[in-house]
């Protein structure tokens, strides 16, 4: 009884990051900054539907990444445009295969806020979206949002896109 | 009037990021030619541009089928293609396009029709790769130019003649 007490007592901060009508968390440290929306983004033809935008951030060249799109997308749902709109950007750090700090920026339409996560929070990912385990680490609870996936940022930002020559812009373009 | 350009000798991009050391580009000035596809404006290196025409001098024929379309100079045929903003092929009949600028790199030579064009010298210039996340197997940017804090996509006759062979219209 006294490890399980001490189990639930190890806890860590996580970022909860509304995504469109999606709320996702990531790691305390992986959130190392937060941009207006506003930035001069350039689209990059044949680019996926769900990340189809850079921009500059001091200096580095960062994709912008539109998880809600790219969950619609793995649904099938079609998407009429690429949308380069986003009230506020979150710009995120990960680690690439060859162990280098990289940066992305994902958009976000509220600011984030921070959370106190325990394993004893863990629970099954959204019903929403089936795929949640190939994009996301783990799930916890949250009192007020309800499961929470723990993005898998790394998955995200280096995963290159099965994208196939397509004659629209639509959700053909399956992550 | 047809001006011949310098064809290719050295690599087109020789100061992209090296791989095996990981140093960051050299900064330096580098001339390109400036396309406009509709709302995006591609980068094409200077040195793969033979000419850039008006439409008023070129005498496109197009064959029964549409997405064919060439001119003929010295008794060759040069195929010339149309795309839209998101390097989508399209129909070259459509009257809109100003210019056609003729792409050569020692062993291609193609026509790529365009809103507007012409010859642009950056510096300060910097090349990033394309991010993981956004590079797809039929895509013709590969590298993205950075100079003076404005951003342009960069593509090459290489990459621009995959992506016809992928539509397969090559």
């Amino acid at each position: 009884m006294q490890d399980t007490a001490q189990m639930s007592e190890i806890a860590c901060k996580a970022w909860l990051l509304p995504t469109g009508s999606i709320h996702v968390a990531i790691g305390e440290f992986e959130l190392v900054h937060i941009i207006a929306g506003w930035q001069r983004y350039i689209p990059v033809p044949r680019s996926p539907v769900w990340c189809h935008h850079v921009f500059l951030w001091q200096g580095c060249l960062l994709p912008l990444f539109d998880l809600e799109n790219y969950i619609n997308s793995a649904q099938g749902k079609v998407e009429t445009s690429y949308s380069n709109t986003s009230d506020i950007v979150g710009i995120i750090a990960y680690e690439n295969q060859r162990g280098e700090i990289q940066y992305g920026g994902l958009k976000l339409n509220a600011p984030p806020v921070i959370r106190v996560v325990s394993d004893d929070k863990m629970c099954d990912y959204p019903l929403s979206y089936p795929g949640w385990s190939k994009i996301a680490l783990s799930c916890f609870k949250d009192p007020d949002i309800g499961p929470v996936p723990i993005l898998d940022i790394q998955r995200i930002f280096c995963a290159k896109s099965q994208a196939t020559a397509t004659t629209t812009n639509s959700a053909e373009k399956q992550p | 009037m047809w001006v011949e350009g310098q064809h290719p000798l050295d690599p087109i991009f020789p100061n992209t990021m090296n791989p095996e050391t990981n140093n960051p580009p050299e900064k330096t000035v580098r001339d390109f030619v400036k396309l406009t596809l509709g709302k995006t404006r591609f980068l094409l290196p200077d040195r793969e541009v033979l000419s850039i025409e008006p439409m008023l001098n070129i005498d496109l024929t197009h064959e029964d089928n549409d997405d064919f379309n060439f001119i003929t100079m010295n008794d060759k045929k040069i195929s010339v293609y149309a795309f839209d903003e998101d390097l989508q092929l399209v129909s070259a009949k459509d009257d809109r396009h100003q210019f056609c600028v003729f792409l050569d790199d020692g062993q291609d030579r193609i026509g790529i029709l365009c809103d507007d064009a012409g010859n642009v010298t950056l510096d300060d210039i910097k090349l990033h790769e394309l991010p993981d996340c956004m590079l797809s197997t039929d895509t013709a940017i590969k590298n993205i130019a950075v100079s003076n804090n404005n951003l342009y996509c960069v593509s090459n006759i290489t990459n621009l003649l995959q992506l016809i062979k992928k539509s397969g219209l090559d």
